[in-house]
């Protein structure tokens, strides 16, 4: 029997996960309108602005992260192995190695808000790993 | 009312009631709701340092502007906010890290309301499905009570912990204003306000969900009444002389003591709060003793 906190996880990861890949295929679709105008005021500001090929790869990370949740979370609700647990840990993982390059290539611009995005996979990796390590059965 | 306390059995009912909250849905709910409402708050009490850092690249200092904005508004508006006395917002602002103790008061306001997340099914869900029927076959209604409202203490004890340590970690690599040991001490000081803050409202979740057969009529009673509680004693006590000390009806009323300057009040403030845990401790165990089960 599924346990109520994979429910509870699921729904996050489905809400989380459609916000997400919402936000950032409309910030894909638009990179290359806005991009100019952006480097121009990093220009002027004398702040670094990043490759708008890195920022194309940072954009299709960010699609495939909410891809990865929202899966793993039809996943969890079938408590199925690979698209459950594998998932799961695969979104965790790739989260937090993304977030780990952004803070690299841009130490200054790390706000707190960047911690919030920190929870949600460390959550889910102690969650997934410990408290739901056996309940995926299938 | 029976009071048969066996520390074997509390220490049995406490850990399995925290590995299946952990398990609930609730459980994660609480876990991540209030984990990112934990950080929110951190980051709206050290988003000022975004700004002043950019103010220090215009060729202003950034120790200077951040100063001259805490001497400038910080006393006002935390006397508006927690009613504190002049010495006291003084206190809070220049004499510790002025960042933390804004990201205090909000965490203590938001304390309550994080206590009845985590609490307000300790018993509410087994009572409507009769489900304790079997345990009181193995133990007695204290233990039950008493083991499961100090699970969830732990557990509420425990996320707030890993929300300090972050916000320390945070506040120590960014915040360059503060000496680390200054931060750490005064962290340290308000995670044991916290701690004590807690004991009370995780009490009286414990009493409110002994009341109640559904769980979520027990979670909606804590909130609203905490809500309806909060609003009746801030604005409605700024306007009527009367409610003017209906705050101190509750523990709300005494939080910030936990942080005065004043080590007697600190004391008193410690103390209120054990008797009010002790109150609502006992109303709740007085309740789960008589109730049908």
């Amino acid at each position: 029997m599924r346990p109520g906190g994979l429910t509870a996880l699921s729904i996050f990861n489905f809400v989380f996960g459609g916000i997400a890949g919402l936000l950032n295929l409309i910030s894909l679709a638009t990179l290359s309108a806005f991009y100019d105008k952006f480097a121009e005021q990093a220009q002027r500001q004398g702040t670094p602005m990043p490759s708008i090929g890195l920022l194309y790869a940072l954009a299709i990370i960010a699609i495939v992260r909410a891809a990865l949740l929202v899966t793993s979370g039809i996943g969890y609700l079938g408590t199925r192995k690979l698209i459950g647990r594998w998932f799961g840990n695969a979104y965790a993982v790739l989260a937090l190695g993304s977030i780990f390059f952004e803070i690299s290539q841009a130490p200054q611009q790390i706000s707190p808000f960047n911690l919030v995005e920190f929870v949600y996979p460390l959550i889910t990796l102690f969650l997934l790993n410990t408290v739901f390590r056996k309940d995926f059965t299938r | 009312m029976s009071l048969h306390v066996r520390t074997e059995h509390l220490k049995l009912v406490s850990g399995t009631y925290m590995r299946t909250s952990l398990r609930s849905g609730a459980g994660v709910i609480f876990l991540v709701l209030s984990m990112i409402v934990g950080l929110v708050l951190a980051g709206i009490a050290t988003l000022p340092v975004e700004t002043l850092q950019l103010a220090a690249k215009n060729g202003q200092s950034a120790q200077m502007a951040f100063n001259e904005a805490v001497a400038k508004f910080g006393p006002g508006v935390i006397e508006y906010f927690t009613n504190a006395s002049p010495d006291t917002a003084k206190y809070w602002l220049a004499d510790q890290p002025a960042l933390m103790s804004l990201f205090l008061i909000m965490m203590l306001a938001f304390l309550p309301f994080l206590a009845s997340l985590a609490g307000f099914n300790q018993t509410s869900g087994d009572i409507g499905s009769k489900g304790l029927r079997y345990l009181l076959l193995r133990t007695e209604r204290a233990n039950i009570f008493l083991g499961r409202m100090v699970a969830t203490y732990v557990f509420t004890l425990a996320v707030v912990t890993v929300i300090f340590a972050v916000v320390a970690v945070y506040t120590v690599a960014k915040v360059p204003y503060y000496g680390t040991g200054e931060v750490l001490w005064w962290l340290l000081r308000g995670w044991f306000a916290s701690a004590m803050f807690l004991l009370p409202w995780v009490a009286l979740t414990a009493w409110v969900s002994a009341m109640m057969e559904f769980p979520f009529l027990s979670l909606l009673i804590s909130e609203l009444g905490l809500v309806l509680w909060i609003v009746i004693t801030y604005v409605m006590g700024k306007n009527v002389d009367e409610l003017h000390n209906a705050a101190y009806a509750t523990p709300w009323g005494y939080k910030l003591w936990l942080l005065d300057p004043n080590p007697g009040m600190v004391l008193a403030g410690v103390a209120v709060m054990v008797a009010f845990t002790g109150v609502f401790t006992w109303l709740g165990l007085r309740h789960f003793d008589k109730r049908d089960l």
